[in-house]
């Protein structure tokens, strides 16, 4: 109830709707201390970004962490070929070829990954670095970041350890 | 070594030496300056696990997320939620799949996982301010109807939302705002102006909660108007209804006067099972608690 005039949060975190992870209980917090924004693939687009505005211009929020985890569904669907991605509806397909578009600036590396797991590890960290990338050249974003007054940073989180 | 309150806040190290295996139901150490006020029975309410999350029924799907929603307002939560063994872990590596979809807000006031009393795998939550439904939200929320075969997705609004406070502001107030939260802000106004507006009628706080629970229901609307959404609603293989978080009463409440009225009569019709003080999964309530977390003992120095 202590709550309900305002939350307070410091941190603001971007990761998966995925349901094996759960932002608050990965990080032991509790109600209150993150501003969760959770898309599949944690996917940088509009309400994301207007989260973030809210977030650290209206709550004041000093971190931003982009969390992508092992075995996002998102990450592999978007590398499955063209066609299959077509096939989807609008809106997921859109977010698909977002995730992909991100992906293809690294194909290179991606392929000279022979191993599976391996690679697939190295997607979700692109794909998190990729977003990472976007919410920095936010102009919003830009300005609190070189005055150190925000940091934002990719993570992954593992859910075998 | 500290110890933690199953509400989480850190107590001082106990001077009892801690179990080296810990396993569920298992008493933690006793604080040795928690004073016992009024001891009570603290059991984990056995009846509010009558439904299964994981169930292949919406209805049912939809009925533990309310009891598991009671357990989080009445403060009796499940120790399976916090305390997640290894093997737990492992167990979800390959896969998801989770029965239920939310769509909640970002505020970090309203931890979806945590106010359901649910643990991971269980809810496939997607958060963003204000609940809206766009691409990137719209996009999850399909993945887990089209891939995942969710059987629920449940659209929540909550008390006090700054995003909704925000979209009722005339937009000369949100002049000075970055243009993509003002973009998000006037699709939510937008979604608005087709509802009932009651200027007149309500004080500040009242007129909020209408309008929280008037965008909560209109996107539940939108999404369920989807083709393939509909199919599904119709085939009986997914419920979409909209939800509102009263953050004072840490209750969910369905929007959808039918569907609330049939759960409440089912709810109604689970037998009081037995109140089994080691249930499994519970939390043993009769040590190493905080002052906060009962109520029942205080916590000197």
């Amino acid at each position: 109830r202590a709550l309900i005039l305002q939350q307070a949060p410091k941190v603001a975190v971007l990761g998966c709707a995925d349901s094996r992870v759960p932002i608050e209980i990965v990080f032991d917090q509790g109600l209150g201390d993150i501003f969760a924004i959770r898309v599949a693939g944690n996917v940088h687009g509009i309400n994301v970004q207007g989260s973030l505005d809210y977030a650290i211009h209206h709550l004041r929020i000093k971190l931003v962490v982009v969390m992508g985890h092992e075995g996002c569904g998102a990450v592999k669907a978007a590398q499955l070929p063209e066609d299959q991605v077509a096939n989807e509806e609008p809106m997921l397909r859109s977010l698909l070829t977002t995730m992909k578009a991100d992906l293809a600036s690294h194909s290179a590396t991606l392929e000279a990954i022979t191993d599976a797991k391996c690679r697939e590890r190295e997607a979700v960290a692109v794909n998190t670095q990729a977003q990472v990338l976007k919410i920095l050249r936010e102009p919003a974003v830009r300005g609190k970041v070189q005055r150190g007054e925000l940091m934002v940073v990719g993570a992954f989180y593992e859910i075998s350890a | 070594g500290h110890t933690r309150c199953p509400c989480l806040v850190l107590l001082a190290p106990s001077t009892r030496t801690r179990p080296r295996n810990r396993s569920w139901g298992e008493t933690m150490s006793i604080h040795p300056t928690v004073v016992e006020v009024a001891p009570q029975p603290q059991a984990i309410r056995r009846d509010t696990f009558a439904f299964n999350i994981h169930a292949e029924e919406p209805t049912e799907v939809l009925l533990a997320l309310l009891l598991g929603n009671e357990r989080f307002a009445t403060n009796l939560l499940s120790k399976r939620q916090r305390q997640v063994p290894s093997y737990r872990r492992q167990q979800l590596i390959p896969s998801q799949h989770p029965k239920v979809a939310v769509l909640g807000c970002a505020d970090s006031r309203v931890p979806v996982e945590i106010i359901f009393d649910q643990a991971l795998g269980d809810i496939f939550t997607t958060r963003v301010a204000g609940n809206a439904l766009g691409v990137t939200t719209q996009g999850s929320l399909e993945y887990a109807v089209l891939h995942l075969n969710v059987r629920v997705v449940l659209i929540m609004g909550h008390e006090n939302c700054g995003a909704i406070k925000a979209a009722m502001m005339p937009p000369e107030a949100l002049a000075s705002e970055p243009p993509v939260l003002k973009e998000l802000i006037g699709k939510i106004t937008t979604t608005l102006s087709h509802t009932p507006r009651g200027e007149n009628m309500l004080n500040d706080e009242e007129r909020l909660k209408m309008n929280v629970q008037a965008n909560a229901k209109a996107q539940a609307e939108e999404f369920r108007a989807l083709p393939h959404i509909k199919e599904r609603i119709h085939g009986n293989e997914l419920e979409v209804v909209p939800a509102y978080y009263d953050m004072g009463l840490g209750k969910v409440i369905l929007l959808e006067e039918v569907v609330a009225e049939s759960m409440t009569k089912r709810i109604a019709g689970v037998p009081k099972a037995q109140r089994d003080s080691l249930a499994p999964g519970a939390i043993q309530q009769s040590g190493g608690m905080c002052g906060c977390c009962m109520g029942k003992k205080k916590l000197i120095g």
